[in-house]
């Protein structure tokens, strides 16, 4: 057989044949093994009822969607799943009804925008070990460092998702010293993530990584058992109407007299209610928790006073750079 | 040129069946229908010509490909009749990429749900099963809602321009233009309308969720032969527009570690008295404050003074606004 008739020793053949095996299961030939039967015959066969792609009686506006992942895919190439992506792309192909160029008109009316991959540095490499891990729930081994405490630790983390919110993933998993399901930002993990052996751990059946991920920050933290309370915001008229229109369960939205509108929702963590109002500069205020509101208007009063006083011992490099940009 | 032997299986397993189903097709066409490069292609076919046969090495078990006139034939290879099923990764990143556009309201959010049951029946029970529960360990947050997309959508399927109330975040107001929608694209959890503007006389983007207000008008309008959506991909509005000025912010206390997890390591500077000073490019005064006021009493901007007054500005502002009396509820 070509590739088997060179001078290789029976074990180099051997082990040449499991890759082979392996490589050709990755892309999706079922090869099953046949132990002695009467005639005394044992070997691999590949069962033709699991080897073909059975017929997927594309239309064509499903051809359209899968003609604008397809230029997705071409151009995502930092994308974990990009190579499963593109393979599993050019299977469906067969069953497309649309030629090239109608598909190349569609793409032209809608487009999934590629991520410029700014954010937080080289997560590559380290999502694309995640990634993996994920899919053979192996746990992985990483430094990490910890903004709220401020320190670097060793982590051991089974990792049962990964979820994009705002510009930055996070790995959602069971932290094997805390006993516990925590969030791990990936571009805090310091230096590259290691998978740890043993066996495949379990993921809870009702796991749902969208339920850690898709929240806002006020209610990402998850240290100690901050208890939620209800708070209410204010929003002027220009900006209210996109709280309006992006209403979460549980929330709940006025219109008030002014034609702005009064948001209320549950938040656990003070300071984030905070930034989440500040973001809005003048175009939103806190109503109650009057603490809460009072600690928003304090931070008001220091930025105020620290930006009213002439500039204090200016800048060390100040001298030097001059007019540097 | 795909080096990789088993990345030339991968794409002879995809390119024999598609020829296969469409006899004749063009190289090009070909190119375009795999997502592979035409130089890629022309090599992987170029490859194809010379492989063999499989046992028992019947006249039928050898594949016969040729080119004639750019267009690609195939004859024989009836175990290559189909693709290979997939595999879980292809099944679920395909699912995961299709995601975006099941979005309610999105135009091919049915044709996707769809999709999803036929691609989930072309699975094996056990690899279907397996898909199932890894769905669930990926997902992609969206941010803010999608607004006003179904009057893009109609607007864009009967070319009619629109009259919309857009909050610009750049400049903080809230303005009327009309737009002729030409193309909608998602971009990290966001959706934009490419589209024209005819108070700018230009083609440049909108975030759906900022449009307030949409109404259909009468006028219809032709999407330019030129325009091309490619271009808004990297290169246009989903990068920050360029610098106006330099900022220099001191940041203190807890300030200081945030601001470093947010900044590029180049552009921040520790000082002897563990502050922290940063340069940071300021396209729009707008976004650069809402960005800064979040961290709270750690910061302070050093220079321009221009933007040293406006904080203090927009803080007696805000103040303000805590002194207004809170109105009642319509």
């Amino acid at each position: 057989v070509a590739g088997y008739d060179d001078d290789a020793t029976p074990e180099a053949l051997e082990k040449r044949f499991d890759r082979d095996k392996a490589e050709l299961r990755s892309l999706g030939v079922p090869i099953v093994y046949d132990p002695l039967d009467e005639h005394g015959h044992e070997g691999y066969r590949i069962p033709r009822e699991q080897y073909f792609l059975p017929e997927i009686r594309l239309g064509v506006e499903e051809a359209a969607a899968l003609a604008v992942v397809q230029r997705y895919a071409q151009e995502a190439t930092s994308d974990p799943l990009a190579r499963p992506l593109a393979s599993a792309l050019r299977k469906v192909a067969v069953d497309s009804p649309l030629t090239g160029a109608a598909a190349a008109s569609i793409t032209e009316q809608h487009m999934l925008g590629v991520r410029a991959g700014e954010a937080g540095g080289d997560v590559g490499p380290n999502l694309e070990v995640l990634t993996d891990a994920v899919l053979r729930r192996r746990a992985v081994r990483f430094r990490y460092y910890s903004i709220g405490r401020d320190e670097v630790g060793q982590r051991e983390v089974e990792p049962y998702g990964l979820g994009w919110q705002e510009r930055h993933c996070y790995l959602v998993g069971r932290d094997r010293a805390k006993e516990a399901v925590r969030l791990f930002r990936v571009d805090r993990i310091q230096g590259r993530a290691r998978p740890v052996t043993g066996r495949p751990f379990d993921v809870p059946e009702d796991f749902d990584v969208a339920e850690h991920v898709d929240r806002p920050a006020f209610l990402l933290r998850r240290d100690g058992d901050a208890a939620g309370e209800r708070v209410k915001i204010h929003l002027r008229p220009e900006v209210a109407f996109m709280a309006r229109d992006a209403l979460r369960e549980g929330w709940t939205y006025r219109e008030t007299e002014d034609g702005g509108g009064i948001l209320e929702f549950e938040a656990t963590d003070r300071r984030a209610v905070v930034r989440y109002v500040a973001r809005h500069l003048e175009r939103a205020r806190i109503v109650t928790p009057e603490a809460v509101r009072d600690a928003a208007r304090a931070d008001l009063r220091k930025i105020l006073a620290a930006h009213e006083r002439p500039v204090r011992g200016g800048d060390s490099d100040g001298r030097k750079s001059g007019g540097r940009k | 040129v795909t080096r990789d032997p088993y990345e030339s299986v991968r794409h002879a397993l995809a390119i024999i069946p598609l020829v296969k189903t469409h006899q004749g097709l063009t190289i090009q066409e070909l190119a375009a229908r795999t997502g592979l490069g035409e130089a890629t292609l022309t090599d992987e076919v170029a490859r194809l010509v010379m492989m063999c046969g499989v046992p028992p090495y019947q006249p039928n078990n050898y594949v016969s490909i040729w080119v004639e006139k750019g267009r690609v034939y195939v004859r024989f290879a009836e175990q290559f009749e189909r693709p290979v099923r997939l595999v879980l990764q292809e099944a679920l990143a395909l699912l995961l990429a299709l995601r975006p556009l099941a979005a309610e309201d999105h135009p091919f959010s049915g044709a996707v749900r769809r999709l999803r049951d036929k691609i989930l029946s072309a699975l094996e029970p056990e690899a279907r099963k397996a898909v199932r529960r890894t769905e669930r360990s990926f997902h992609r947050a969206p941010r803010g809602s999608r607004g006003r997309i179904s009057e893009l959508r109609e607007a864009m399927a009967r070319c009619q321009e629109l009259r919309i109330t857009y909050w610009s975040a750049h400049r903080a107001a809230l303005t009327e233009r009309v737009i002729r929608p030409y193309a909608l694209a998602e971009h990290d959890g966001e959706w934009y309308v490419i589209a024209h503007d005819s108070s700018r006389g230009e083609v440049v983007s909108f975030r759906t969720d900022r449009i307030r207000e949409a109404t259909l008008l009468d006028t219809e309008f032709e999407v330019p032969l030129d325009f091309d959506v490619k271009a808004w991909n990297r290169d246009r509005d989903f990068v920050p527009a360029p610098a106006r000025v330099v900022a220099k912010v001191r940041f203190t206390g807890d300030a200081v570690r945030w601001a470093r997890d947010e900044l590029p390591r180049k552009d921040v500077k520790d000082e002897p008295d563990g502050s922290l000073v940063a340069s940071i490019r300021v396209a729009s005064d707008v976004w650069f404050l809402s960005w800064l006021l979040p961290f709270g009493p750690g910061f302070e901007v050093l220079e321009p003074p221009e933007l040293r007054a406006k904080v203090a500005e927009t803080c007696r502002r805000m103040l303000a606004f805590y002194d207004e009396p809170t109105p009642r509820a319509r």
